[in-house]
């Protein structure tokens, strides 16, 4: 917001958020239809909210490599990291809408679920593309809001309204502690624009640096709960397990890959002057968020709550590039460790929601949520079992895989910036949590199955979807040449 | 008047608020609590659109916006309270205990 009013044309405004006006747009067209409906014909409103989505991916495609274009007085900002990030948020949310559909035909979960994910994937997207505080802060807040309805969705189920409660309370809490440390970067800056405030910023820490250490501790803090970052993690396993499955899916990765995006995007702007002040913090977070994420799944007999900390322990992994661009002070560095992310980033969609797809189903077959429910799940549905292992050894990152792939990526970076250290950790921690996806492995494939199992089918939409998520593991793991060569060719920042 | 006072405010009712949401054991109280943590943001935002070196309307526009979103937000939240309520007959923290470790 500049000092004169610049009024936007409509082939402006489409220009630079075409993407989420087609998903926003979307969604209020979808909760209309959905409203006047009759009650059997509603299962068409996830088909078209699969469409939706469809279509905004290929208009952010089609802006692809398209330059870097700034609008509305520098306050919305298509490039290269906004257009990954999307491309990302959009894959995810096209594979948890596929799932939603599978799981729709054994488990009465209302339609609404349609257009609420897109309202949150459009507010995920305008957290990508938004550099102005009250823009991120906008979007960060449709994510979150229609996050807890999400959870809270399953009304048959106790656990879903209490997990929604949770997630609202803490995720308000974490709102509230972003929202008063940015109020604090106004105060300093004079400006809501991040552009302005990085300049501004570079003379005023002398001054105000104990006031930019408060809002820099507060914005941490918030964005800490929200990716589930270890002192802050208490409420993930809780959540995950209470949310309806196609839920869990989505709070693992889109919602934690949005909230990475608004950490890269404010901390790299807003306080990369302080840079090596800071990075040892995010190592020790980095640190401690791979060791209890990866030892507290040891102690979990719920493969919900197992997947759950095995995620609080993979955000370990994504913080280690930010500890490293912090090292070096390169900008090459820089670039490496946003590569690395964004590659870690997809790796982790695909296999995550693959393993919380499998899960589901078996979860509904054998009626029980823990690891003895798998077993012997390689005599009753072949096809299942092979997946999940496939997703299992990504997520534990044995070579071949997207997961292994990504975690070298990682490794490199820290390994460039000469944190030894840090490498060590995330070898160490991954042998950790070898031992518990084999927990599971080995009941799927050693263990008898129960007497009693009926050999149901496993659904042509599931078996669709597990599988394009495992060829997406396998592509990125085997070939990872294509994927690697725009990660090195992209202009990241406006 | 000066900056200070404002800023104080602020930072008392942030820290009420955050006392109030951590230790209340009525789900109300706690809904009410974030409301007053996301109004101190909203007070320094105002204080600082008006005592900047060059005052500006930013700051005002931006506690609009989230006087909106405070709104939407415990709306939702006062809606799951409800269903939380007609699944288990309580509105108190320590009940929220059907999933552990």
């Amino acid at each position: 917001m500049g000092s004169a009013v610049q009024w936007l044309s409509f082939s402006d405004v489409w220009r630079s958020m075409g993407p989420e006006l087609i998903v926003i747009g979307g969604a209020f067209l979808i909760m209309l239809i959905e409203l006047l409906l009759p009650q059997q014909q509603r299962k068409v409103t996830p088909w078209l909210a699969v469409i939706d989505v469809l279509l905004a991916a290929l208009v952010t495609i089609a802006r692809f490599g398209g330059g870097i274009l700034l609008y509305s007085n520098a306050d919305y900002v298509v490039d290269g990291f906004s257009s990954l990030f999307k491309l990302l948020i959009l894959l995810g949310t096209f594979f948890v809408l596929l799932l939603a559909i599978a799981e729709q035909r054994k488990q009465s979960l209302p339609y609404e679920y349609s257009y609420l994910m897109l309202f949150a994937s459009g507010g995920a997207m305008i957290i990508t593309s938004g550099i102005d505080l009250v823009l991120l802060y906008v979007g960060l807040e449709l994510l979150s809001i229609a996050t807890y309805i999400l959870v809270a969705l399953n009304r048959k189920d106790a656990r879903s309204s209490e997990g929604g409660l949770k997630y609202l309370i803490i995720g308000s809490i974490a709102s509230a502690s972003i929202l008063y440390g940015l109020s604090f970067l106004y105060g300093v800056a004079g400006s809501t624009n991040l552009g302005q405030i990085a300049v501004t910023l570079q003379n005023a820490w002398a001054n105000d640096g104990t006031i930019l250490f408060v809002s820099f501790a507060l914005i941490l803090a918030g964005v800490a709960v929200k990716i589930s970052v270890v002192p802050f993690h208490l409420w993930t396993p809780d959540v995950y397990e209470g949310a309806p499955t196609p839920v869990t899916a989505y709070l693992a990765v889109i919602s934690k890959a949005a909230v990475i995006a608004f950490f890269l995007r404010v901390f790299l702007f807003v306080y990369g002057a302080k840079y090596q002040d800071w990075w040892l913090v995010i190592a020790w977070l980095a640190v401690l968020t791979m060791i209890i994420g990866n030892f507290g799944a040891l102690a979990q007999r719920n493969v919900k709550r197992i997947l759950a900390y095995s995620s609080i322990g993979q955000v370990g992994y994504l913080l280690m590039p930010f500890a490293a661009i912090g090292q070096t002070q390169n900008v090459n560095d820089m670039w490496q460790a946003l590569s690395a992310t964004v590659f870690y980033l997809f790796a982790y969609a695909f296999m995550t929601i693959g393993a919380f797809a499998i899960f589901g189903k078996v979860a509904q077959m054998r009626g029980s949520e823990q690891v003895e429910a798998f077993a012997g799940l390689y005599r009753t549905h072949p096809w299942l079992a092979a997946m999940m292992a496939i997703f299992l050894l990504s997520l534990a990152g044995l070579p071949l895989t997207g997961g292994f792939f990504g975690k070298f990526m990682i490794f490199l970076v820290a390994f460039n910036a000469g944190q030894y250290w840090l490498g060590v950790i995330l070898f160490a921690t991954s042998a950790v949590a070898f031992y518990y996806y084999f927990g599971i492995l080995k009941a799927i494939f050693v263990q008898e199955p129960p007497a009693d199992v009926e050999s149901s089918r496993s659904g042509s939409m599931l078996t669709v979807l597990v599988g394009l998520c495992a060829l997406g593991t396998l592509v990125l793991g085997l070939l990872p040449d294509p994927f690697l060569h725009i990660l090195n060719t992209v202009h990241w920042f406006g | 008047m000066a900056l200070q006072p404002f800023l104080a405010l602020g930072a008392v009712l942030f820290g009420i608020g955050l006392y109030g949401a951590l230790t209340k054991r009525n789900l109300i109280i706690v809904l009410i609590s974030i409301e007053m943590m996301l109004n101190a943001a909203n007070i320094n935002l105002v204080a600082f659109a008006h005592f900047l070196p060059k005052p500006n309307i930013e700051g005002q526009v931006y506690a609009l916006f989230n006087i909106a979103i405070a709104a939407a937000e415990v709306a939702v939240g006062l809606a799951i309270l409800l269903s939380f309520f007609r699944a288990r007959n309580t509105s108190d923290v320590r009940d929220m205990n059907a999933m552990k470790w």
